[in-house]
């Protein structure tokens, strides 16, 4: 049997069995529950589910940004063969933004509004140097680091002046691409980017993601994409693994899961979407997710699932691989996997 | 007037902000300067005519009456109406009167006082104000300082444990009026265990004077009355600030932060303070202004030579002169400072522009 | 032809003034009849004006020039009578569903308080009736929903909340801006679905604003799209989204990334939004500066609304068609949805 977790040699980035529980005065919610999957060298990977399914949880997670109530309950995330859920603080910090940098939400509010775009970027970068060096004031002139300022900002379509405005002088875009600026500064391997076009207009979230993808392709970094929309999935990413309940159902090939999606979780997800040429453009998903304090026995997605049968209320399914590079977690597949 | 500028609308004036900042900025600001004379002119003004509203009341007169009453000496008082008449020119038209009264209080001559004639109200004013300004305005400054940063501290989840034992102190500190503090205060430390002294600005029987000797004397007196003072506002600025930085916590660009792997001094000090700072400023602004007022209880409960003990006294006397004189100053004080907060606020937060909706 | 409900003629507004000035609404007309409800979507990016319409036509601001009328009287100069009418008739729902509610009072109180203040009901079981109808009319099990506060629910039974108290009101028409853009793909066709129940059973004629066309190609009849203030091309959704013809129109839907991996969306080059552009660009076509097929007479004035086959198009690539006047845009819109394949009015939508 092969498991998610052993599935290729080459990977950036391997998370096994990942844990993040939040104790609240209700019960334990349980937001990300044995989530294993890799990310490999300078590919596109994608995270796609619905509120609540723990897409986001996995972004603060990979970066140790979980907040109390909230807690890394277990499992590891191995950053070449570093596994980053054990190290302490201090050495995480040094990770952050210098091997895995985050491209935060959309939402319009990741800058200082009281700082100059120029200060949030230098910070950043000091911080590290400082680290790395030992002294206060690390190795570059101010000049130096003003002229590399202006290279970022250029290089991410940004005019070098952006770097004296402050936030608010900034449109949603430009405010997106100053933090692909600052989240490709000191060259990471991986970029995380959480909806990192949730708030901008169709057109402009085009022209970030196209930004993305180039700046991606010159670092050679891999980027774990994290969103809702499966319409960006299918533009953006090389592998999408599908959300639900802080579980994953399905990981594979983008083409592949499009043309043929196993989970019926994401074959519902693709039936549902919209499209211009279909007159039948208004499927419902059947049911509403599950209380997270009360999650469903067995398969967490067994109420809503057209296909349930007798063992999915009893046992939890367990992702496997089923046919080359795709992982399924469903009864259905029990007996396809490939030996 | 301040408007917050709204990131969608400005997209013209964007490309030339760099240069039209300081346009806008002289323009706005001789409109608040001019606000803020009309506001010191409407003050002036009902200083004027509210006490000759009042039917049959001559302030002169009335306190004459009260001397002769109390079997005083009316040798001053007489030689004080015949400079007031004389003075005011009472004959004259209103109107006159008037203009003249706005060119007195234009070079802040507020005439004589009537208790203490022959003394000047600018005089009376002048000496108190230095011993109010020293002791209300450090002490403020100090519990702003000390409180914001408590309250920064109690409010950051990375802070020391202990630290949030603070807080219940705090909050039974600012419930607390500082006068029964004060109260409190004297009868532990100056009349129980007597080491401070009672009350007073300095020694009775010792001059003002620029000694040494005379200095530390007025400290060691000023040390109850402004621990009254930092004690009680201390809880105040605490839970404000603490509120500010859990709201500040929760923002994106905290998180964003702390992506970076920005250690935590530089999260705290250029990112969360700096933010929920701005809502202080404004308090402290405010506070700073309405000094004059506050000083009152305090100071007369400590029987501190200042501004407070000044007016109690005034008002106990019917000295209205006197009275006019510091309503007058309480209210340019208060306007001063709102005018400093207002031009120097976009300073602070980009996000203020100057420029009219 | 009878007077309309609601009317806006050549309505400008500007924001600012001086050098900072904003146009977001630019001599924009149209009329929203009675004879039969319609679903009319307004689309456009942020800064487009669509948002700026929705506050014009409930009357919360008052235009720069031109004019709202409600049954042909200025918003303006209603009487408290026609004001009290206006208020009723005309309702609104929002993006944010957590905006509306007190927090403090259970969502019994949001949808009784409409009952009172227009004397809806005679009495209390009456009231009580016509909420739980309401209620179930947009999905709603009226047992578990009155006596909740609003933190018990979720976004989607709030904002189907939202949708049931306008319902009781028994409006004529429902300004709904944005109202699906903060819930998930999977409430939103259930909201979607409460909006057309209440189009086709109730007669209620909606304003569908967005930024979204997927959802007004689901959902609305007509499709106006707004660039910076202007109307771009206005016409039957399905026509408009499946042959766009201005290039503005062109852009927005082909930078919809879609669910087929085959789409190329990565590699098109798109223009730049133009940001810094000033307002020099409103002599022409505000969207010359991004505009691929741009001529040197788009820079100089703006090309007037063009009727051609199936649309209005506010471009010169079409300027053989005959020119149509913006008041007329109404006009134009029921003709063409009448020599549409719906010619009935009502849309088939579902599966």
């Amino acid at each position: 049997m092969t498991t998610a977790t052993t599935q290729t040699a080459a990977a950036t980035l391997r998370v096994e069995d990942l844990r993040v529980q939040f104790h609240t005065p209700r019960g334990v919610v349980r937001a990300v529950d044995g989530v294993s999957f890799t990310l490999r060298p300078g590919e596109r990977f994608g995270l796609v589910g619905e509120s609540g399914s723990g897409k986001s949880t996995i972004a603060l997670a990979l970066m140790r940004l979980i907040k109390p109530p909230g807690r890394i309950a277990g499992g590891r995330i191995l950053l070449e063969d570093e596994d980053l859920a054990a190290l302490p603080e201090d050495a995480m910090r040094s990770v952050r933004m210098a091997r895995i940098a985050l491209i935060p939400q959309g939402a319009m509010n990741s800058l200082n509004p009281v700082m100059r775009v120029k200060q949030q970027i230098i910070d950043g970068i000091l911080a590290h140097e400082r680290e790395r060096s030992g002294s206060r004031n690390g190795s570059r002139s101010k000049r130096d680091l003003e002229e590399r300022v202006a290279e970022l900002l250029e290089s991410v379509g940004l005019r070098r002046e952006v770097a004296e405005r402050y936030p608010h002088e900034l449109s949603g875009g430009m405010k997106q691409r100053v933090c692909i600026a600052i989240a490709i500064a000191l060259r990471p391997s991986i970029i995380i980017a959480d909806e990192p076009t949730s708030a901008l207009d169709v057109v402009v979230q085009r022209q970030i993601m196209q930004t993305l993808g180039a700046v991606q392709a010159r670092l050679g970094a891999s980027v774990l994409l994290i969103g809702h929309d499966m319409g960006l999935m299918a533009q953006f990413v090389d592998r999408v693994g599908v959300m639900y309940g802080g579980k994953l159902a399905e990981i594979g090939p983008t083409r592949e899961i499009f043309a043929e999606p196993l989970h019926p979780y994401t074959q519902m997800l693709i039936s549902s979407l919209p499209s211009f040429d279909r007159e039948t453009s208004f499927v419902k998903l059947a049911g509403q997710p599950h209380s997270p304090l009360n999650p469903p026995s067995g398969c967490v997605f067994h109420p809503r699932c057209p296909r349930a049968f007798e063992p999915c209320p009893a046992r939890v399914p367990v992702l496997r691989e089923v046919r080359p590079d795709r992982f399924v977690s469903c009864h259905l597949y029990d007996g396809a996997v490939e030996s | 007037m301040v408007a917050i500028s709204q990131p969608q609308v400005g997209r013209q004036t964007r490309s030339r902000s760099a240069t039209a900042l300081r346009r806008p900025f002289v323009r706005y600001a001789i409109r608040r300067v001019g606000v803020f004379l009309l506001v010191v002119w409407a003050a002036a003004t009902l200083n004027f005519f509210l006490p000759r509203l009042a039917p049959g009341q001559d302030p002169v007169r009335a306190r004459l009456g009260t001397v002769l009453a109390q079997g005083g000496s009316v040798s001053g008082i007489e030689e004080m109406v015949a400079t007031y008449n004389e003075k005011f020119g009472l004959g004259e038209p209103l109107w006159l009167q008037y203009l003249r009264y706005l060119g007195d209080y234009a070079r802040f001559d507020f005439g004589y006082s009537l208790a203490s004639y022959p003394a000047r109200v600018l005089d009376l004013i002048g000496n108190a104000l230095p011993w109010t300004i020293c002791l209300l305005v450090v002490s403020t400054v100090i519990a702003f300082v000390v409180g914001t940063l408590a309250g920064a501290l109690l409010g950051w989840t990375r802070a020391p444990r202990w630290l949030g034992h603070l807080f219940m102190p705090f909050l039974t500190l600012s419930a607390i009026p500082y006068y029964l503090l004060g109260l409190v205060l004297i009868y532990f430390l100056a009349f129980r265990s007597r080491v401070f002294p009672l009350s007073g600005g300095y020694t009775v029987g010792t001059e003002p004077a620029w000694s040494w000797e005379f200095i530390q004397d007025a400290v060691t007196h000023s040390i109850l009355p402004a621990l009254s003072i930092v004690l009680a506002q201390l809880g105040f600025w605490a839970l404000g600030m603490r509120g500010m930085m859990v709201m500040t916590e929760g923002e994106d660009y905290m998180t964003f932060a702390e992506a970076k792997g920005l250690p935590p001094r530089t999260i705290f000090f250029r990112y969360a303070i700096r933010n929920a700072l701005l809502p202080q400023t404004t308090s402290l602004a405010l506070a700073l202004g309405g000094i004059v007022s506050q000083a009152v209880l305090v100071e007369v409960v400590f029987g501190y030579p200042g501004i407070g003990t000044l007016l109690y006294n005034a008002i106990k006397g019917f000295d209205y002169f006197l009275i006019y004189g510091i309503v007058f100053l309480v209210i340019v004080t208060i306007g001063l400072t709102t005018l400093i907060l207002d031009l120097v606020y976009p300073l602070l937060d980009p996000r203020i522009t100057y420029q009219r909706q | 032809m009878t007077t309309p409900l609601l009317e806006l003629k050549h309505v400008t507004k500007v924001f600012g003034h001086g050098e900072g000035a904003t146009v977001a609404l630019s001599d924009f007309s149209f009329a929203i009849g009675e004879d039969a409800a319609t679903i009319v979507a307004v689309a456009g990016e942020s800064g487009s004006g669509k948002s700026t319409l929705a506050r014009l036509m409930l009357g919360f601001i008052s235009p720069s020039a031109g004019e709202v009328r409600y049954r042909g009287t200025d918003l303006r100069r209603l009487s408290r009578a026609e004001r009290r009418n206006f208020r009723r008739e005309i309702q609104a729902i929002f993006q944010d569903p957590f905006g509306v509610y007190n927090p403090f009072y259970r969502v019994d109180h949001l949808l009784t308080t409409p009952i009172k203040n227009f004397k809806l009901a005679s009495s209390r079981a009456e009231a009580r009736r016509q909420i739980e109808t309401a209620l179930a009319t947009v999905g709603l099990n009226p047992g578990e929903i009155l006596g909740r506060y609003p933190h018990q629910l979720s976004g989607g039974q709030r904002q189907r909340i939202t949708i049931a108290r306008a319902l009781l009101l028994r409006p004529r028409l429902i300004i709904a801006d944005e109202p699906v853009s903060m819930v998930d793909a999977s409430l939103r066709a259930t909201i979607l679905e409460s909006l057309l129940t209440l189009n086709r059973e109730f007669g209620i004629s909606f304003i569908y604003i967005t930024h979204d066309l997927t959802t007004a190609y689901q959902i609305s009849e007509q499709l106006i799209i707004l660039y910076r203030g202007v109307v771009a091309e206005a016409g039957p959704a399905k026509q408009v989204i499946r042959h766009p013809q201005h290039p503005y129109t062109q852009l927005l839907i082909r930078s919809i990334p879609t669910p087929d991996p085959g789409q190329r969306w990565m590699e098109e080059v798109v223009a730049s939004s133009g940001e810094g552009t000033d307002a020099a660009v409103w002599q022409g076509c505000p969207f010359a500066s991004r505009c691929p097929h741009v001529m040197p007479m788009c820079q100089e004035e703006r090309p007037p609304l063009y009727l051609t086959e199936g649309a209005a198009v506010s471009c010169y690539l079409y300027r053989e068609s005959p020119t149509i006047e913006e008041g007329d845009l109404t006009v134009t819109l029921g003709a063409l949805a009448g020599a549409g394949s719906r010619g009935n009015g009502s849309i088939t939508v579902g599966s």
